[in-house]
């Protein structure tokens, strides 16, 4: 991974550019495994900002998530640039957001950081639960290293890394302004394996492990906030008339704003996975979001994320398309 | 529509029971055998056990 201090210059830099508003990136969190999200709009802001195989936050989020109020009557708005610090996978999302004109190109400066796998909260939690005071964690070759009470832990990084970073086709970010580091190349492939193995169950089963899986919802809507790609002024579940989904919290309702939410990120979703980190509940929301993915990349040939220019999916039409819903 | 039923065939929903065909209820003829065809091949399928409304209160 990159040097810190060469992450910090960058950012110094960026801020120093007339049109930069300010630069998001991570800093050391509240305790434990934590890291929080850092706005830096001052050189010393900018000193606070890290980068470790612990920052899990997908930062493309905070894109959409701008509040733009109306300015007072002297003033003007402020359109200055705003700088994001983009792992791979934070990258895409922001070209996905700008191939929808969700954002415009030259609204955002991206700090590429190239990521050889962050870890999994939930799997270094459970191997080293109810830590109060910040953990560092250093990479060395193939180990994660850190530091608890003293005692020195060196633990490979199959063990701890998510499951997303095991069949990551994009480290390095595909659009960058600037970028930290080293170009990391890539020789995993995402061979869709939950996916099809899931297929190999009945129907019934199917069902049961699903209504399983979201009666547990509690619409809580954490997979919603932090998804970079749900960024309508008015969601669908906040519609009231028509209402598509009661509010109530039953089987039947849940598995609706699951349906549907996944629909609605069908060739969009970029396979962030923070919707599943978000999850209070634990529920594995990638396996509906791998499926369409998968889908999506067999019947249209359509990868999303990946060129800001070209058209999204479900604005473009080619006569060959699948047709036999039609009856 | 062609994710709509693979998606739900994932989920455990038989995607059979979703159709979606063009005709005007201008066109009657058509308009009433579409209906007749949909209608018989969903009753084949039987109700769907899905979501059942229990009819309890909780304390």
């Amino acid at each position: 991974m990159a040097s810190i201090d060469k992450l910090r210059e960058i950012v110094r830099e960026t801020l120093e550019r007339e049109d930069v508003k300010y630069v998001i990136g991570y800093e050391k969190g509240t305790y434990g495994f934590r890291i929080s999200p850092s706005f830096a709009s001052t050189s010393e802001d900018a000193n606070k900002f890290i980068f470790s195989p612990l920052c899990v936050n997908n930062l493309a989020v905070y894109l959409v998530l701008e509040e733009k109020r109306p300015p007072p009557r002297d003033e003007k708005e402020d359109t200055r640039k705003i700088g994001v610090i983009v792992k791979g996978c934070d990258s895409k999302a922001a070209v996905q957001i700008m191939q929808e004109r969700g954002i415009k190109r030259d609204s955002v400066v991206l700090i590429g950081v190239p990521c050889p796998g962050v870890i999994d909260p939930r799997k270094i939690n459970a191997k080293f639960p109810h830590q109060t005071k910040n953990v560092d964690v250093k990479e060395e070759e193939e180990k994660f290293v850190f530091a608890i009470d003293g005692t020195t832990h060196k633990i490979p990084k199959e063990e701890l890394i998510f499951d997303k970073c095991k069949r990551c086709e994009n480290p390095t970010p595909v659009l960058y302004d600037v970028l930290v580091g080293e170009e990391i190349r890539s020789t995993k492939k995402e061979d869709y394996e939950r996916v099809r193995a899931f297929e190999e169950k009945t129907l019934e089963e199917r069902w049961k492990y699903w209504s399983r899986q979201f009666e547990r919802c509690i619409r809580c809507y954490a997979c919603r906030n932090v998804c970079p790609m749900c960024y309508c002024k008015e969601c669908m579940v906040d519609n009231l008339s028509p209402q598509w989904i009661r509010r109530s919290v039953n089987l039947s309702e849940n598995t609706a704003w699951n349906i549907m939410r996944a629909y609605h990120l069908a060739g969009r979703c970029i396979g962030c996975g923070e919707c599943e980190r978000a999850c209070p509940m634990g529920i594995p929301l990638m396996d509906l979001n791998k499926k369409i993915e998968r889908d999506v990349k067999e019947a249209f040939n359509y990868t999303p994320g990946l060129d800001y220019l070209q058209k999204p999916l479900l604005a473009m039409f080619r006569p060959d398309d699948p047709e036999q819903f039609v009856l | 529509m062609t994710i709509l039923k693979m998606l739900l065939e994932y989920i455990g929903i038989d995607s059979r029971r979703v159709k979606m065909v063009w005709v005007s209820a201008a066109e009657g003829m058509k308009f009433a055998d579409v209906i007749k065809t949909v209608t018989n091949d969903v009753r084949k399928i039987g109700p769907m056990q899905h979501f059942r409304r229990s009819n309890e209160w909780r304390a």
